[in-house]
């Protein structure tokens, strides 16, 4: 059974408990063998799990990390990047960090977009051959009009730095949460829940364990604000969305139904953190494209912020239980375009208007 | 106590310091229990400053842009060097009338970005001239906001050509010229118009309403949004209308060419203009208004200090200070960064300590949080 099927059973759920319940009055000694769920248990405030483990997840958002730190010494005019070391970096190989890592980002990036991402690399160290500042129809670094901030661009304004960081972010760490650890395949009833391994806990356990950690947060978030990646931007939307509580609480339900064999919660919990994700995912796309209506007139601000939209508008595809297809989110890509420096303010309204209707999102829209 | 219990929320940052010397103050004079930001009313100021300060300066913007749409359209139909002369006049009207509203950036200006519309400067001459020539241009799209709004107007009222009757005399024989004069105005007509509508309560957006309601300090809320807007539009003035020119951001190497409104020389005339806006804003006091209820008004009510008085008077006298010295610069500011420094350097000096009145001082007194330099960290 694939995740999305499974809930169209799960309004029979209530209806199953209850004729089991009832069933369970006339047939004390039944003989069922499952294991009954143990609903007296707490769901705790912090991710103090026993037997948790996400080194792994660590280490991506490590790499990750320093492929951005590689990626934005490009803003300085004059510093080329290389393509080689960035694509290898990404399959780590060629001791390219400045640790050693037992990981790779591109292994477990969404398939079929690797080769985009390999091409974005090419771009953009092809952007950094540039001799000269960039422009309108020149690649090479734009400086903000107060002179604070420089983002190496392409000829059409588009910051392979973003694309790549929040597209991976998306295509690697938000996939792999998702539609990798939160499908049936890791966290379904047919996933072993009762053989504790030390330090990692049970099989379904440690895959639960494995979607929290490509969050990046900290096991006492959102008390604890030391955020990085999408942590970064769950915390960003909170004061307009409140999601730094409704995801972080979602994900201790999770842990605690699992531990506690609460199947029902369990999927609640699943649901929950799909939906509240995407919910920042699609505010953080609206927050950047109101950022590039903000800074219209200022091309370094606009193109920076419209590639960091782009990148999060992509990241929409990538939920295996999300709101819009792969084919609705390239819609919207196409909507935004692929020329930040030829944009007008009707097409960035009409992209947000189309997205806050689709998420929900349209009384805040503007806050966001 | 239900005082101290206020400002503490409001102001955590400062809260500590805030409840000691508070505690202080209550052990030499106990009988100030009852002071008035208790019972300050953020809906009342908001709606006066709503009704009195912003619709009317969005209105008065709507109409003078729809005047200079009908002045444009005379010239194009018959150039003459009277005709240009009012066409002139007029540009004038409508950018002041602008000026009035630029520090309203926020609920329907920022959606439709009125303000990179109207006004980016420096414009670009070679931009315009090459769409005049070539044609086919979207005066809408950003790569063409500085060949549009109300400086690529200067351009082609003051610069297109060498005098007034060489201007007269080039609309008289170029269609495109013509055409891209009607188009320009056209743009600055569109948004004055949404954005003014915007604001009223016929519109599906009326976001007046929403200004009123969304009372508190948070972020997101009208005094947080205001404030911001407010704060950042006095560091406009400060940076892109005089620091650049005077060579702020150049190690004092003027850049006389960076003023706005280049061509006609209105530059401080603007300026001056904007800072009206500001005050207005500040004082809750509209042009044809007599009662005044503004973001001076809660700060009094806060009884915020500074120095050996109120931070309410300080701003309010900062305005009229400001206002002297950029009166004082004589003639146009393209000629006044070389000719005259010391005086643009006056001028410069006073919007600086208005910065920090507002953008430090005020900010803290109120708990607003100064959010528009964020980029989520990067």
């Amino acid at each position: 059974m694939n995740y999305s099927s499974f809930f169209k059973y799960s309004r029979y759920a209530v209806a199953a408990a209850l004729v089991l319940t009832l069933g369970a009055c006339g047939n004390d000694d039944d003989g069922d063998d499952d294991p009954a769920p143990d609903n007296s248990y707490t769901v705790p405030e912090t991710y103090n799990f026993e037997n948790v483990k996400y080194t792994g997840q660590t280490e991506r958002l490590d790499m990750l990390a320093e492929m951005t730190t590689y990626m934005k010494t490009g803003n300085t005019q004059g510093t080329t990047l290389d393509a080689q070391i960035l694509k290898d970096k990404f399959a780590n190989v060629n001791g390219q960090f400045s640790t050693t890592y037992s990981k790779n980002l591109e292994s477990k990036t969404f398939a079929p977009d690797v080769a985009m991402f390999q091409g974005f690399m090419d771009d953009i160290a092809t952007a950094s051959q540039s001799a000269t500042p960039g422009s309108d129809g020149t690649a090479g670094v734009v400086t903000s009009i107060d002179g604070a901030k420089s983002y190496l661009l392409n000829e059409d304004g588009v910051e392979y730095t973003q694309l790549i960081e929040k597209g991976l972010m998306g295509a690697t760490f938000y996939y792999q949460a998702t539609a990798v650890y939160l499908s049936d395949d890791r966290i379904g009833d047919a996933v072993d829940n009762t053989t504790v391994v030390p330090g990692e806990g049970t099989d379904m356990e440690h895959h639960w364990d494995e979607a929290f950690g490509y969050f990046g947060v900290e096991k006492d978030f959102p008390t604890n604000t030391d955020v990085r990646f999408w942590g970064n931007y769950c915390n960003g939307r909170d004061g307009v969305l409140g999601t730094n509580s409704r995801l972080m609480d979602a994900l201790l339900k999770g842990r605690a139904a699992i531990s506690n064999n609460d199947k029902d919660a369990k999927l609640e919990a699943r649901t929950e953190v799909s939906k509240v994700w995407e919910e920042v995912v699609a505010g953080t796309a609206i927050h950047y494209i109101n950022g590039g209506l903000e800074d219209f007139n200022d091309d370094a601000l606009r193109c920076h912020q419209l590639s960091e939209a782009w990148a999060f508008i992509l990241s929409l595809k990538y939920n295996s239980n999300g709101t819009l297809s792969a084919s609705q989110v390239d819609a919207l890509l196409a909507q935004l375009g692929a020329d930040f420096y030829d944009i007008t303010v009707a097409d960035l309204n009409a992209l947000k208007d189309s997205m806050a209707a689709t998420f929900g999102l349209e009384s805040v829209k503007d806050q966001l | 106590m239900q005082r101290i219990v206020m400002i503490g929320r409001t102001i955590t940052r400062y809260s500590w310091m805030l409840l000691l010397t508070i505690a202080v103050a209550s052990c030499v004079n106990d009988d100030d229990g009852d002071d008035p930001e208790v019972n300050f009313d953020q809906g009342a100021m908001l709606t006066t400053i709503g009704n009195n300060v912003i619709v009317p300066s969005f209105e008065t913007l709507n109409n003078e842009a729809a005047t200079l749409e009908t002045e444009v359209s005379a010239f194009v139909g018959s150039p003459t060097e009277s005709g240009l002369a009012s066409v002139r006049a007029q540009y004038i009207k409508a950018d002041k009338a602008w000026q009035r509203c630029a520090a309203f950036n926020f609920g329907p200006s920022a959606t439709f970005a009125t303000q990179s519309v109207l006004n980016t400067w420096p414009t670009n001459p070679t931009k315009i001239e090459d769409n005049i020539t070539n044609g086919g241009y979207n005066l809408q799209t950003s790569s063409n906001l500085t060949a549009s709004g109300f400086p690529a107007l200067d351009y082609l009222l003051y610069g297109s050509a060498a005098d007034e009757a060489a201007i007269v005399n080039r609309f008289s024989q170029e269609q495109a010229l013509k055409d891209y004069l009607v188009d320009v105005v056209d743009i600055i007509v569109s948004v004055s118009g949404t954005t003014y509508d915007g604001w009223l309560a016929s519109s599906s957006t009326n976001y007046l309403e929403t200004f009123v309601q969304t009372t508190g300090t948070d972020i997101g809320s009208s005094i947080g949004l205001m404030v911001n807007e407010f704060s950042k539009e006095i560091e406009l003035v400060k940076n892109a209308r005089v620091g650049i020119p005077l060579g702020k951001k150049s190690l004092n190497v003027t850049r006389p060419d960076q003023v706005e409104a280049l061509y006609s020389g209105m530059s401080v005339e603007f300026s001056v203009e904007n800072m009206k806006g500001l005050k207005a804003l500040f004082m809750g006091l509209g042009e044809t208004s007599s009662t005044a209820n503004g973001l001076f008004n809660y700060l009094e009510a806060i009884n915020a200090q500074e120095g050996d008085g109120l931070l309410s008077n300080a701003i309010r006298d900062q305005f009229d200070l400001i206002d002297t010295r950029l009166n004082d610069i004589q003639g146009n500011l393209f000629d006044a960064v070389d000719n005259d420094f010391a005086t643009v350097d006056a001028a410069y000096t006073e919007i600086q300590r208005l910065v920090v009145l507002v953008k430090t001082d005020m900010t803290s007194a109120m708990g607003v949080q100064i959010t528009y330099q964020d980029n989520d960290g990067d």
